[in-house]
């Protein structure tokens, strides 16, 4: 039986949601460095509510401060999909690119590498 | 030679690229959804109502507006849900055994419409659609196309094209 097609991701929390990057964007997981330091919430526009220290996701030249728990996973390509149109044209959060549906609820796929760019 | 990984731009072109198209049926009448928000009736155009769901579960997304209830997965298609209380300027109850979505798709968008209750699904002859009394509240004119009586009720019949069309701009 053929496998399914996967891709690798990190996912991640910022407040009480949940968003996920592809592995292939993420260096590294860091608690500490020399890059400049980013907290995920100030990139997609989030409050940033987190203020103690926080595990980073390294990109570059830059820490992506997120929340626990993280995850590198492989993640079936079934469960991604563009943005349905109305969501892609209202929705708040920056560098979003993907949605991702499991059994237990949404996740957001980010271009954290284009939003640092940017 | 070694074969190229899948990227994520791979797997939404490809995805991008599914999803028919809907059939558009001339029908020999009107054809009317009729719904309810609490008191209040309100009508669509059968044409621009694909679907009827009931008990479908509702995936909340961060960062969009409280008008936005969050997403479905129809059959493998993904639509956003709308509150038709939020664009009608009503307030929010909560949702209860009776609510539906109504899956409804213009020129300007395709969403899911939540509604409190949907009523019946009706041919109505045209000659029974009247024009918007003047009495209609300022904020209801723009999206009224018509009135009609059903079991003695005044139905509003809304205008799904210019709502969603309003959607997209972020006016509503």
């Amino acid at each position: 039986m053929a496998q399914a097609e996967t891709i690798e991701i990190v996912s991640f929390a910022a407040g009480a949601c949940r968003f996920a990057v592809e592995a292939q964007q993420v260096e590294a997981l860091l608690s500490d460095g020399p890059q400049t330091l980013v907290a995920v919430e100030s990139l997609l526009g989030l409050p940033l509510l987190e203020t103690a220290a926080r595990p980073c996701l390294r990109l570059g030249k830059y820490r992506v401060s997120v929340n626990e728990p993280i995850d590198l996973r492989s993640l079936s390509v079934d469960s991604i999909y563009p943005l349905p149109e109305p969501v892609a044209l209202r929705i708040q959060i920056k560098g979003v690119r993907a949605l991702v549906l499991e059994a237990h609820g949404a996740m957001l796929l980010l271009d954290l590498r284009g939003l640092l760019a940017g | 030679m070694e074969e190229r990984a899948t990227t994520l731009d791979d797997i939404l072109a490809r995805k991008r690229q599914t999803g028919g198209e809907v059939v558009n049926v001339d029908e020999p009448a009107v054809k009317l959804v009729f719904c309810s928000l609490g008191e209040q009736w309100y009508a669509f155009y059968g044409e621009v109502i694909r679907e009827v769901l009931a008990d479908h579960e509702v995936y909340y997304l961060p960062g969009c507006p409280s008008s936005m209830e969050g997403v479905i997965n129809v059959r493998g298609d993904i639509e956003s849900v709308i509150s038709l209380r939020s664009v009608l300027g009503l307030p929010e109850v909560k949702i209860a055994a009776s609510s539906r979505i109504l899956l409804g798709k213009t020129s300007a968008m395709s969403s899911g419409i939540r509604v409190d209750c949907v009523e019946e699904v009706l041919d109505v002859l045209q000659s029974a659609i009247q024009s918007p009394p003047h009495t209609l509240p300022e904020h209801l004119r723009p999206v009224v196309l018509g009135i009609v009586m059903y079991h003695e009720h005044p139905v509003h019949l809304l205008d799904l094209e210019r709502i969603f069309a309003d959607y997209r701009e972020g006016l509503c």
